[in-house]
């Protein structure tokens, strides 16, 4: 079963598009090659499959990007609340990377879309100082008509369920593409003498509230931002988390992630939904 | 996860490997009663005999496994030894599940799970433990499987019944691992990336480059085993052994092959009574359920 693709040989290197060797041969085997039938793999559940089936979609494949990021030092003011915008910058653009590499994997199958995608961030013991970034997500090609793509004629990405991207083709809507905002924030310490004066008293904390505000606030703009720039009209499903990124304990991440969807049909109506109750727990 | 306490414990008695496997598949088969094990929860029984199939009882399959050394460490390659050595211990594994399956006559397993149930990291072993629901057809065994091999799906009874109702059924479970040895940065580098902020191109190119070569064996199996797709593929990252530079990818999933004259399903949408807080979060349910019987005793 394990063929020793490439022992003792050189590492492997990415391609100019950032994938790496092995991935062409993967999606070529699942029927863009031409030869055999078509195969299709997918980390959507069953109800997931059925529901994008039913929406006139199938699956085409399981695709995947990486980036893996180094963090170096970076000097931070003690006493000072403020962005810190290189390790913004790095995460944002390990995101992009890894999002881009998974989107070129989807264009090479020739899929309409990208559903279902995950960005996750796997730390390892060998890299102190070094994070991936990793997006995955189930490649969908349309079985009927075209018009799926984005404005920009690529792949749409989202990171809804098939239930979600099921519903939302119900309502007339289409997924543009994620859409995502992030702040690298370093929040100030107090300084001692505020500490000591504060120890019997239960205040808030101005400066602290502040900065998680703020830091919030830019992750949310830069997502709309984002949101504007590959023409959706609205963003659906948006998840505001809070990452720490063993950076110390001042130091946090605030992400905001979401789907940008536009109106593709403006005189769908979803049928009257019906009330159950449901008897599992 | 249930342990195996049908099957022996098999580590440290040292006995040959056919005896081993003879007292695995042979060991604890009663014969199947009107009071069938299963570990199936009360609906997916339901739903799995609304599919025509009865269950026969919980089968189960070990394997230990014993990595041997791995030559000198090349830079950022895959560790193919242990690649093969853990592919194959999943596969015994489900094998001599799909055995004890056979023998009591089954036409499938449900709710299959293969997973790595220890690792002795001092001895390099590693036990892999396969544990399903075998189900016979009221037709018989060979009920759309080839005879002799009953389908291995890694999906409950809920999800089996929507494959169906989609005009799928499951055929095996499938799987790749990819067992890579990320290459250590060199000095002057290390140097330099104590200050510098950007991509570690080495490094993504070799854990990318596993997760695709294990994923591209996973659909080779499916494509070996006349599959038509895969469902429900997830991917794992660890390290079990051999160092933390030695990051194992898994991936596992449900091969389903198309079986057709299925009318297409209609989802109708529904509103759910009941709390969503609930759904999520069934601790905050069981409070709520002591509140109430707290409540009903005042």
């Amino acid at each position: 079963m394990v063929d020793g693709h490439n022992a003792e040989q050189e590492p492997p290197s990415l391609s100019p598009e950032g994938l790496p060797p092995d991935a062409r041969g993967r999606l070529d085997t699942l029927g863009g090659g031409g030869n055999g039938p078509a195969l299709f793999t997918s980390d959507l559940s069953v109800n997931e499959f059925m529901l994008i089936r039913e929406c006139g979609f199938h699956p085409r494949g399981l695709v995947f990007g990486s980036s893996i990021v180094n963090i170096g030092v970076s000097v931070r003011r003690w006493s000072k609340n403020q962005e810190m915008s290189r390790y913004t910058q790095a995460m944002y653009s390990a995101r992009e990377l890894a999002m881009q590499r998974m989107e070129t994997e989807a264009e090479l199958l020739g899929a309409d879309g990208v559903v279902g995608v995950r960005l996750d961030i796997a730390y390892y013991d060998w890299g102190r100082r070094s994070a991936e970034f990793i997006a995955v997500g189930t490649a969908v090609s349309a079985t009927g008509d075209d018009g799926w793509k984005t404005p920009a004629g690529k792949p749409f990405t989202s990171d809804l369920s098939g239930q979600d991207f099921w519903t939302l083709l119900q309502m007339g809507y289409v997924p543009v593409g994620l859409v995502l905002g992030n702040c690298v924030y370093h929040v100030a310490h107090r300084s001692p003498r505020r500490a000591v004066s504060q120890v019997a008293r239960s205040v808030e904390a101005p400066a602290t509230t502040q900065a998680l505000y703020e830091a919030r606030e830019l992750a949310m703009a830069r997502m709309q931002q984002d949101a504007l720039g590959i023409g959706a009209e609205g963003i659906v499903g948006v998840q505001l988390v809070q990452k720490s990124h063993k950076l110390g304990t001042h130091v946090v991440e605030f992400l905001a992630v979401g789907t940008g969807v536009r109106a593709r049909a403006t005189d769908r109506a979803i049928p009257e939904p019906q009330m159950i109750l449901t008897l599992d727990r | 996860m249930t342990s195996p306490s049908t099957g022996p414990d098999d580590r440290g008695s040292g006995g040959p490997p056919a005896d081993l496997a003879a007292r695995i598949v042979g060991a604890a088969v009663p014969t199947a009663g009107p009071a069938a094990s299963s570990a199936l929860s009360a609906d997916e029984l339901l739903l799995v005999q609304a599919l025509g199939f009865d269950p026969l009882g919980i089968v189960v399959g070990a394997a230990v496994f014993h990595a041997g050394l791995v030559g000198p460490r090349v830079a950022g390659t895959e560790l193919v030894p242990l690649s093969a050595a853990l592919l194959a211990a999943r596969e015994q594994a489900t094998a001599r599940m799909r055995a004890q399956a056979v023998q009591r006559g089954a036409s499938g397993i449900v709710g299959a799970q293969v997973e790595i149930a220890a690792f002795e990291r001092r001895h390099h072993l590693a036990r892999v433990v396969a544990v399903g629901t075998a189900v016979t057809h009221v037709t018989g065994p060979d009920e759309g499987a080839p005879p002799g091999r009953p389908f291995v799906a890694g999906l409950g009874g809920q999800e089996l019944a929507v494959l169906v109702d989609c005009g799928y059924e499951p055929v095996d479970l499938v799987m790749g691992v990819c067992v890579y040895h990320v290459a250590r940065q060199r000095p002057g580098a290390w140097v330099r990336n104590l200050v510098r902020t950007g991509e570690l191109a080495t490094a993504t190119a070799a854990l990318y480059e596993a997760r695709e070569v294990a994923v591209a064996r996973l659909q080779a199996e499916a494509a070996a085993a006349g599959a038509d797709g895969v469902v429900g593929v997830s991917i794992a990252q660890s390290s079990h052994a051999w160092g933390a530079r030695a990051v194992e990818l898994s991936c596992i999933g449900t091969a389903v092959r198309r079986r057709g004259g299925a009318p297409p399903v209609r989802p109708a949408t529904v509103v759910s009574v009941r709390d969503r807080l609930h759904a999520s979060d069934p601790a905050a349910l069981s409070a709520r359920v002591a509140r109430r019987r707290r409540g009903a005793d005042r």
